[in-house]
């Protein structure tokens, strides 16, 4: 049941990327929380969102960019680390490098949802009668179909690639200090992006980190 | 990046140029060279207000922006001249040099245009103007700075609508 | 209440985007409805013309259709202000709800959902959306009683300096959330607090010249070697 959840959460994603709502049930720190309430695992999908969030935080989708695919990145990598128990760090870099790589196919097929809007829209326009209703119910229909099936297979050779390749290596670390690592080189990132006049941003930063610090 | 950037952009200011470029590049200053929207106080305040803080905007004319950005003093901070067409930058090209960045953005398909980019379309005449253009200098096709540039080569190739 | 209507068909007015009309689609379909419910009349060869190329922010889309109808009821130039807000509304629309009030919203889920998901999924839902949808369901009256004239209410709320002051808040609440984990962290040990420094710094200096994609390839391998060897 939770897994039927699970996909029907993915078609809403990709609707809520470009289709409709942009309630930003899209994001992927917004992705974590939801499958841990669905599944639990609460430390570990909030680690995945952190990541996957702050990869897609600055790739803004202005335009006809089409954004790299974080919330499939952040979808699949919780999905595999619920089902399956990973606990070695050697699993934890293939799990997130495979879910990077499956990230560019995942987004190529948001083009091809585009192709098939352009589609949609030219042969009504060939036929001399452009119905705008029945295109956006349509766009709503591929936007959820593409959410159910493209994350569904990807999670799916996400597992299937990891069970198939993944290394042996008696190790015991934990994901939390891994993805924490990772997330503050990320931060970095971030701030970069952020648009605070320079010397401002690191006092205002640094402030931030010792007010952190000291208060909590 | 070169300091000066030169950019068709059919739409002007919009979301790709502030995120792409002058947040980007940290831009202090943006020419908008165009006669209508200079001679429109309503467009003015459209675009003025859709700028960030701290960007300086100068609207004006073409003539007025040959005449003025030839004086203008040399800056080691980064330019952003914005034009509607590739006829305005045509119009310009007596200030093109090799320190300036030439960039095609964004031209929007029309009836009977060619498909040179996915975000840029342009009629035979448009092609020429730009094929002339590159007789002297470097043109780009580069819609954000963290995407592949096309370098516009190959004028057999894009008469043809091809890159 | 018919406005509430229509803001919320609103909200699924991207659902055809193409890179041929972009929004297009979606904009005919509105000013349809926006049209009939102020009682202006469409004929045929306008409802083509709507279905060609636009491409705004969706969050002020409705603003432009607001102001579309109000300058078509009056006789003024629709199409043209069409074109010049949707490219402004764009640059405004797309700095403040993409570049700034993502990584805040971002930020505050994280450091409130820490401990408890459904608080954190709240807390983004709540904040983004409150902006979102007061700018998605006030747009069209704004723009309808402003007509071409409607960047007067952005002015009024200085709008284009709400990415700035976003920003801020983020870069403090950045810095304050990152404290946070890493003291939070179970296993926080000082060897942890100054790798993570380098972490940051090396973050920092790259950030511009290498794509965060190859970043966090790098960094997810050189962590693990990292842990690895010092058997974190």
């Amino acid at each position: 049941m939770n897994f039927v959840l699970a996909a029907i959460y993915a078609g809403l994603i990709s609707v809520d990327r470009f289709a409709a709502f942009n309630f930003m049930l899209s994001r992927p720190i917004v992705i974590g929380f939801v499958l841990s309430i669905i599944f639990g695992n609460h430390y570990e999908c909030f680690y995945i969102g952190l990541v996957f969030e702050a990869l897609g935080l600055i790739d803004v989708p202005f335009g006809t960019r089409v954004p790299k695919e974080d919330s499939f990145g952040a979808f699949a990598a919780c999905m595999l680390f619920i089902i399956l128990p990973i606990s070695h760090s050697d699993d934890f870099i293939l799990g997130f490098l495979l879910t990077i790589v499956l990230i560019f196919p995942v987004t190529f097929t948001t083009l091809f949802t585009r192709t098939l809007n352009k589609q949609l829209l030219q042969r009504q326009q060939a036929k001399g009668k452009v119905r705008p209703g029945q295109l956006l119910a349509l766009g709503l229909l591929i936007s959820f179909i593409r959410g159910v099936v493209v994350y569904s297979a990807g999670t799916l050779i996400l597992y299937s690639l990891y069970t198939f390749i993944h290394g042996h290596l008696e190790s015991n670390f934990n994901l939390l200090i891994f993805v924490l690592m990772v997330f503050t080189f990320l931060s970095g990132y971030i701030l970069r992006f952020l648009t605070v006049h320079s010397s401002l941003k690191y006092i205002v930063f640094g402030l931030g980190l010792l007010v952190g610090w000291v208060i909590l | 990046m070169k300091k000066v950037i030169f950019r068709v952009d059919d739409r002007l200011i919009h979301g790709q140029v502030i995120e792409g470029w002058v947040k980007y590049f940290k831009i202090n200053h943006v020419y908008l060279v165009n006669n209508k929207v200079s001679g429109d106080p309503l467009q003015k305040m459209i675009y003025s207000s859709s700028l960030p803080p701290g960007t300086e905007l100068t609207i004006c004319t073409i003539d007025e922006f040959i005449e003025s950005f030839g004086k203008r003093k040399q800056s080691r901070e980064y330019v952003l001249v914005l034009v509607e067409t590739v006829d305005d930058l045509y119009e310009i090209r007596s200030l093109l040099n090799d320190q300036i960045y030439i960039n095609i953005g964004c031209v929007a398909s029309r009836e009977h245009k060619i498909e040179v980019s996915n975000t840029v379309f342009l009629n035979p005449e448009e092609i020429y103007k730009v094929c002339r253009i590159r007789d002297d200098y470097e043109v780009f096709i580069h819609k954000v700075p963290w995407e592949t540039s096309v370098e516009i080569r190959n004028f057999t190739d894009l008469l043809e609508g091809n890159l | 209440m018919k406005n509430m209507i229509l803001a919320l068909k609103s909200l699924f007015y991207q659902a055809n985007l193409n890179h041929e009309n972009m929004q297009g689609t979606g904009f005919a379909y509105m000013v349809e409805e926006a049209a009939k419910l102020k009682g202006v009349e469409l004929d045929e060869d306008t409802k083509v013309k709507e279905t060609e190329y636009f491409h705004t922010h969706p969050f002020l889309a409705n603003f432009i259709l607001g102001m579309w109808v109000k300058e078509k009821k009056i006789g003024g130039e629709p199409d043209f202000y069409k074109k010049v807000y949707s490219s402004a509304f764009g640059a405004l629309g797309d700095s403040f709800f993409w570049h700034s009030l993502r990584p805040l919203c971002f930020i505050m889920s994280a450091l409130i959902g820490y401990n408890d998901p459904f608080l954190g999924l709240l807390t983004y839902l709540v904040l983004y959306n409150a902006f979102h949808l007061f700018f998605r369901f006030g747009g069209f009256a704004i723009g309808y009683e402003l007509g071409r004239d409607v960047i007067i209410f952005f002015n009024r709320i200085n709008f284009n300096r709400w990415p700035k002051y976003t920003d801020t808040l983020s870069t403090f609440m950045l810095g304050f959330f990152l404290s946070f984990i890493v003291k939070e962290s179970s296993d926080f040990n000082p060897l942890v607090l100054g790798v993570s420094t380098v972490y940051l710094l090396a973050g920092l200096a790259i950030a511009r010249k290498l794509d965060i994609v190859f970043g966090l390839i790098l960094i997810l391998i050189i962590t693990g070697f990292f842990l690895y060897f010092t058997g974190v």
